[in-house]
């Protein structure tokens, strides 16, 4: 009975975990990451997923590592190993992309990449000091990856339909233009209204998952 | 009712009677240009207006709030100066953007009239110099064709010509003669061309109060200064300072963009900071930026600044007053 209730408060707590870095803390929305590869690359919906899986290729195999090293290493020495992981598996993402799924896709996001790559390791380096639990770790990660996958997905997908109205490459059957929505103010304006909308609605969710937390404590 | 009102404005009647007086201004401007192309420009500006004060009922209804917001003019005034820039031969729609570009996204999002930290009209302008040059920048011969069709889209008979600003942009050397220049006689915007009417419209607004001479005369100042120290290739010194601040749209920034009363500073001496980094920025954004009307890029730059402006000239000017007051205390003393 003990042991239930510890493990409903865990799923409780690393749900909260989830959706506080997808949602409610997102890494685009409210800590402003990772805006670089949104704003210049996120113009077409295969490249808004093809940035997400780089983003979880990097993201999450890193986590996992760096829970597993946890306490062991000196604190001054953690960012220096972690950016050095992050930068191989980087490398490892990049080659793979290149070779095996796309080099037209690679040629085009090739410098986004290791922007992506940097920009999430700035919050990683500094948020897996504070690591409970493996599996807070990963929840942690994979909600880091949905919550730039919503955005950027999102984002790119209303951009391709003004721009060429296709989504896909699929042609949506009407045909009003606007190419100047690829232009950097476009994106900014977006994420701008993006924003606005979770900073309304983040309490609620805030609230709820507390709730639920102490509801099991 | 106090909720209506802007914060910077103690009632609901001053608010209305600033923006009533820019609305009277731009009346001339537009029967000015109905005589010289008929009643295409003014069915440009009244469909702007219209554009954007839909757009404020839609962000009404959105927050929840009473639609008597509309009736202190501000999203009029928004529409009727973003039509005002407009070529006279642009398709309707084009204005119609712009104006719901100001206020859904640059004004209603900051709280409306009187919070929103950028000029909704200077934005509104900046997006569609940005979308759509070639609508914008392409201005019909006042001789070619009198009046304007009023269908939705001018065709090809309409002989078009570059305008003076980019004229000069070019180096070309342009052909209007100095009398044209005061009279408003050349190939421009619907509102822009007539010089004297918008000096007539400064003084007029400047003797009601709504636009303060602080920003207005070093603006002016500046940005003669600016265009006699760097000359236009292939004219006089003289006739480049006229063509330059007359041309499109610097004497209309001096006039319209730069005082609205929301988003400049409201200290005296910060107002004067303000209208010199205007003028410098306006003629070097006029000469080298992208676009050809580089002012409502630089009034988006200072809007951004102004707040700080506001705090930092007035802390200088205490200490400085302050250091004033302390030596002739002391020299009193000795």
């Amino acid at each position: 009975m003990n042991n239930r209730k510890i493990l409903r408060r865990r799923f409780w707590q690393t749900a909260g975990i989830f959706v506080d870095n997808a949602v409610t803390n997102n890494i685009v929305l409210i800590q402003a990451l990772g805006l670089c590869p949104i704003i210049a690359a996120g113009t077409t919906l295969k490249n808004g997923v093809a940035l997400t899986v780089c983003a979880a290729v990097i993201l999450l195999p890193l986590s996992f590592i760096v829970s597993l090293l946890g306490e062991r290493l000196p604190k001054w020495l953690r960012p220096a190993v972690y950016v050095v992981i992050g930068s191989l598996l980087m490398v490892g993402a990049a080659y793979v992309m290149e070779t095996s799924i796309s080099p037209e896709l690679y040629a085009k996001l090739y410098l986004f990449i290791p922007l992506m790559a940097v920009n999430m390791l700035y919050t990683r380096s500094g948020g897996m000091t504070t690591v409970i639990y493996p599996l807070a770790t990963i929840a942690d990660a994979l909600g880091s990856t949905v919550g730039f996958g919503i955005v950027i997905c999102l984002i790119s997908a209303l951009r391709e339909i003004t721009i060429s109205s296709t989504l896909w490459d699929v042609p949506l059957g009407y045909t009003v233009s606007l190419p100047e929505v690829a232009a950097p103010f476009a994106a900014f304006i977006l994420l701008g209204f993006l924003s606005a909308l979770l900073q309304w609605s983040r309490q609620h969710i805030t609230a709820y998952f507390r709730k639920r937390e102490e509801e099991n404590a | 009712m106090n909720n209506i009102t802007a914060p910077h404005i103690r009632t609901e009647a001053a608010s209305r009677h600033l923006t009533r007086d820019v609305l009277l201004t731009t009346l001339p401007l537009c029967i000015f240009s109905a005589v010289t192309y008929g009643v295409r420009p003014v069915l440009i500006v009244l469909f702007s207006i219209l554009s954007a004060i839909v757009s404020e009922c839609v962000c009404c209804l959105f927050r929840r709030q009473s639609m008597q917001v509309i009736r202190d003019g501000s999203a009029a005034v928004t529409g009727a100066l973003i039509g005002l820039v407009m070529s006279p031969m642009v398709d309707y729609w084009v204005p119609m953007l712009g104006a719901a570009f100001a206020i859904i996204v640059v004004k209603a999002p900051f709280g409306g009239y009187g919070r929103n930290v950028f000029n909704p009209a200077a934005a509104g302008i900046a997006v569609l110099s940005y979308c759509f040059p070639q609508r914008m920048f392409t201005y019909p011969i006042a001789s070619s064709m009198n009046p304007l069709p009023t269908g939705m889209s001018v065709g090809d008979e309409v002989v078009t010509s570059l305008s003076l600003a980019a004229q000069l942009r070019a180096d070309a050397t342009p052909s209007i003669t100095r009398m044209q220049l005061i009279l408003g006689d050349f190939a421009g915007p619907i509102g822009a061309t007539a010089t004297l009417l918008l000096v007539a419209c400064a003084v007029y607004l400047i003797c009601r109060g709504t636009i303060s001479c602080w920003t207005v005369v070093p603006y002016f100042a500046t940005c003669a200064l600016v265009a006699w120290l760097f000359p236009a290739a292939g004219v006089s010194r003289m006739y480049g300072v006229l063509a330059q601040v007359c041309a499109g749209y610097v004497l209309f920034t001096g006039v319209f963009l730069i005082n609205d009363t929301v988003t400049t500073p409201r200290f005296w001496f910060a107002r004067l900071l303000y209208g010199v980094s205007a003028g410098v920025l306006v003629m070097l954004l006029q000469r080298i930026g992208r676009v050809e009307c580089g002012c409502c890029f630089a009034i988006l730059l200072l809007n951004s600044i102004a707040p700080i402006m506001d705090r930092w000239s007035w802390y200088v000017w205490r200490y400085v007053t302050r250091f004033l007051r302390i030596r002739q205390e002391v020299k009193a003393h000795e």
